[in-house]
């Protein structure tokens, strides 16, 4: 049955909602955006524009803090691991694919950092298969999909560690084993090594 | 903060950028980690600011992809058509043919589309919202309408054999 293209169109687009882990995502993306370590991220590289400004954005920053207390370590770390999660389970296609590690480190030229190959990995039976482009906290990360023998799925991030944004981690190589969390049902493990955070899930 | 709705509303923006759900969301994600890094969350009018900052990014992409940016804005030549947006109230369309249709338009008829049906805007405001000569706007509805409106084929004729 025709019906009026407007009314079409509209009924059409009314029905296009995020769902719950979508807005959820988005939700707390903002919420993180709005702490202190995002308030400071986008102070850095703004002109001081005279001691006025200075104190206003000094006032306006104390009554975010006092408004938003900082979130603590491991609220921070629960929101990298949902937002891991929730990406891994949106299954997004890859924008690079290859087995070998080179190609697919080579596509990320827009990172601020080079992704590498984690020794926590080497004895890992999952094989490479490629990489897309994603965001841990708002800020460019690299996703590399792997898949173990069984067919099983996982996806490993890797984003610059930034102490401030990201809390404390522990570091490979400190004798620090990585921090487990669960979310979701999935398990998350996030480790620091070579300056960069590593997030992993997966079946 | 963008509340649900804001965010909802975007997502269909995005959605009739990119004329499927995986992509819309990936571009609305994009875009609103943008806008939170842009910093302007204060501006009068925060979800407007991020769906120019959606659209944008939807033309970086559209470059990346390897296409011309012209495919969205395409210049076509502003002939003297007797059309206005409200030509497209007189066309009729069933739901299926309309789902069929949607992935295949242009991205900047499907943003017509939504910004006529949904948001109710004029030519002039069309025009001022996709930054498009008035004439190419009208030339677009006129193409909409013509690929839209075509009549049904009648179905006593269809594989008709001699």
């Amino acid at each position: 049955m025709k019906t009026p293209l407007k009314q079409a169109v509209c009924e059409y687009l009314e029905e296009k909602t995020l769902d719950g882990d979508q807005l959820a995502a988005l939700t707390a993306m903002q919420e993180t955006s709005r702490g202190p370590a995002g308030v400071a991220r986008r102070r850095r590289g703004r002109a001081v524009f005279g001691w006025s400004l200075a104190a206003s954005a000094a006032i306006a920053v104390l009554a975010v803090l006092l408004w938003h207390p900082p979130a603590s370590d491991r609220e921070r770390q629960r929101t990298i691991a949902e937002e891991v999660v929730v990406n891994h389970l949106y299954m997004k296609p890859l924008e690079v694919e290859s087995a070998e590690f080179g190609p697919v480190r080579d596509y990320f030229t827009a990172l601020d950092f080079v992704p590498r190959e984690s020794l926590l990995m080497s004895d890992s039976a999952a094989d490479l298969t490629g990489g897309r482009y994603c965001t841990i906290l708002g800020v460019a990360a690299a996703q590399l999909r792997l898949v173990d023998t069984a067919g099983g799925v996982q996806s490993l991030y890797e984003v610059a560690y930034d102490p401030e944004a990201h809390g404390d981690i522990p570091v490979l190589g400190d004798a620090d084993a990585p921090l487990e969390l669960y979310v979701r049902g999935m398990k998350v493990q996030m480790w620091v090594e070579r300056g960069i955070l590593f997030a992993l899930t997966g079946e | 903060m963008l509340d649900p709705e804001a965010l909802n509303r975007l997502y269909r923006y995005a959605f009739a950028l990119e004329g499927n759900e995986a992509d819309a969301y990936d571009l609305l994600h994009d875009g609103i980690e943008r806008f939170l890094r842009s910093g302007q969350q204060s501006v009068k009018s925060p979800e407007a600011f991020a769906r120019k900052i959606i659209r944008n990014r939807f033309i970086d992409r559209l470059r990346k992809r390897k296409a011309d940016v012209v495919d969205l804005v395409e210049d076509l030549e502003s002939t003297a058509v007797d059309i206005s947006a409200s030509s497209l109230e007189t066309v009729s369309i069933a739901r299926v043919e309309l789902e069929r249709v949607w992935p295949q338009l242009e991205p900047i008829d499907r943003e017509i589309l939504l910004l006529w049906a949904v948001e109710g805007c004029s030519i002039r405001e069309l025009a001022e919202e996709l930054g498009l000569p008035r004439g190419t706007v009208l030339s677009r509805i006129h193409r909409l309408r013509a690929r839209l409106g075509k009549p049904e084929p009648c179905p006593g004729r269809m594989g008709a054999t001699p």
